[in-house]
């Protein structure tokens, strides 16, 4: 039934639309890593006062990191991308004796904080 | 472009590079955009906003599936597609697999995760065993170019490959009714890109005269059947002998697949003859697919025929019963690596690991290996690099009809003579 498919109707003006689209999606996303940001930390406390038996939180920060390591990449915001990867992957084998992942969220947390500096400065 | 980025260097973890959008091209590609909606479960507001549009643009009816809404579902199609994120926030993407099974989805599925590719291949696997057409799986973050390469790989539904249930043809039916027959793949020299010999794929041509492989009805067959499919088989490579002759070409040696449950002195004492006796050398491909009735009674026919001069094949190693374990207790000659880690091989560190590893297991053993399955250039020339000694698949050749492979090979054969010899026909 080759005649119900259809070329892509794109063109260069539906290519700079999506362009546009992209650079409108990417500054909203800036904005929510400060809002991830927040959340974490508020994990971050919650599990400082829970103590590190307390898995839940653990997975919910993981959780977190995780959409934000994907959506980072796909937003074009590799070194992010590879900081809440790396932070995800520590949480999730995090076990007594090995590396504290608050080190990893650390790392992931300035990474952020750079970006938000280009941000303001532009 | 896309392909310069392919050539990025991965992180050490394996994920693939992601992208500066800034730097990449959202150009629009032209290719098959099928009818239907594209039922997209994305997690991430912005992540599922950028896709639709991006989505939208190529002409797909976009719906978001937000949080993971089964009820948008109803009215999905066989055309339609739906692009799962394996994590979502209410559900995981193994629940929607097992919803779309449960309605009888027969259109496409494409996965996207973050998570390590083991999980991704693992959901892949139980999605095609829950009957759903998986066509792809992509880790984020997510490469728009190679969405866009899934996606232009998309076919009507039952244009290409239909789903009609056809009535089983037996083995023994097939023979009686001379309704047997035989194609060949050509199997070339990874450096000289010559063909060095052919692979035998027996076929059963059913009630309605369609062609089926004949792999499930060999599972099934009785040991007498088996051996008469060998008979038929000499037969074939014979007949082939004579097409090859017409055209000039000498015999090629030829490869036959044999079920593991047929190396048993029983059987092979009644064909042994026949195959010394052909006019071309025959290799044995043993098959992944079943476990030796007598391990012992198999190392004894191995090792006598090996010594007879026959060559022994391991069949797509790396799946089934085709392991280490058995390369190691028969003489084999050759390891076939089989398909599912050779497509690929270039751009996954996965599939290359295992193709280097089997390389080398092999050649410590003074086995040669075949890569079957070879699709695209970039996984030849990684194969070759590491080290592989033969290729096959459909970069080179399809399976082709005994007249068919005899044309093939002696076109070939004048193109490399064109080519040895520039300029000739400008005398």
């Amino acid at each position: 039934m080759m005649d119900t498919v259809h070329p892509s109707p794109a063109g260069t003006t539906e290519t700079d639309a999506l362009q546009k689209r992209m650079a409108d999606l990417r500054v909203r996303f800036i904005e929510r890593t400060r809002r991830d940001a927040d959340v974490v930390r508020e994990l971050r406390e919650r599990w400082d006062l829970e103590g590190y038996g307390s898995t839940a939180v653990v997975k919910e920060i993981a959780r977190t990191v995780h959409s934000l390591s994907g959506a980072a990449g796909v937003f074009g915001f590799n070194a992010i991308s590879d900081a809440a990867h790396r932070a995800e992957l520590g949480l999730l084998r995090f076990e007594s004796g090995t590396e504290d992942p608050r080190v990893l969220l650390d790392a992931l947390h300035k990474e952020m904080e750079l970006l938000w500096a280009k941000q303001d400065a532009a | 472009m896309a392909r310069a980025r392919l050539k990025k260097p991965r992180s050490a973890d394996g994920r693939p590079p992601a992208v500066d959008v800034q730097e990449r091209s959202l150009r629009p590609i032209a290719g098959i955009y099928l009818p239907g909606k594209t039922y997209v479960f994305e997690d991430h507001d912005l992540v599922l906003s950028l896709l639709s549009s991006w989505l939208s643009l190529r002409g797909h009816r976009v719906v978001p599936c937000q949080p993971s809404n089964l009820n948008a579902l109803r009215s999905i199609g066989s055309h339609d597609l739906v692009i799962l994120d394996l994590c979502l926030e209410d559900r995981d993407g193994i629940d929607v697999l097992e919803y779309l099974a449960k309605i009888g989805f027969l259109g496409d599925v494409v996965l996207i995760s973050a998570f390590p590719e083991s999980v991704v291949e693992a959901a892949s696997k139980i999605g095609t065993d829950l009957g759903l057409n998986i066509i792809g799986a992509l880790r984020k973050p997510l490469v728009f170019d190679r969405l866009e390469s899934l996606l232009s790989s998309r076919r009507p539904r039952g244009a290409i490959f239909p789903l009609v249930r056809r009535e089983a043809v037996t083995l023994n039916q097939a023979l009686a009714a001379g309704k047997v027959t035989f194609h060949f793949q050509p199997i070339l020299d990874v450096r000289s890109e010559q063909v060095v010999s052919l692979e035998l794929l027996a076929r059963l041509i059913d009630s309605s005269g369609s062609e089926l492989s004949a792999i499930s009805a060999i599972e099934t067959a009785e040991a007498e059947d088996l051996r008469g499919l060998a008979c038929v088989a000499i037969d074939a490579i014979d007949g082939l002998n004579s097409k090859l002759l017409e055209r000039g070409i000498g015999p090629l040696p030829v490869a036959i697949n044999v079920p593991s449950s047929l190396v048993q002195r029983r059987h092979f004492g009644s064909i042994l003859s026949r195959i010394k006796d052909a006019a071309t050398p025959i290799t044995f491909e043993v098959s992944e697919l079943d476990s030796f009735e007598d391990l012992s009674d198999a190392r004894r026919v191995t090792t006598s025929s090996v010594l007879q001069g026959l060559r022994f094949s391991l069949d797509d190693f790396g799946t089934v019963y085709s392991n280490i374990d058995r390369f190691v207790q028969l003489p084999f000659d050759e390891l076939k690596l089989d398909r599912v880690y050779v497509a690929g091989c270039a751009h996954d560190r996965f599939r290359s690991a295992v193709c280097r590893c089997a390389i080398e297991l092999a050649h410590m053993r003074g086995a040669i290996v075949v890569a079957e399955g070879v699709e695209e250039a970039a996984d030849l020339e990684h194969l070759r690099s590491l080290g592989a000694d033969r290729v096959q698949g459909y970069l080179f050749s399809r399976p082709l009809t005994a007249s068919a492979i005899a044309d093939w090979l002696a076109e070939r054969r004048e193109t490399s003579v064109t080519d040895m010899n520039p300029g000739k026909d400008d005398q």
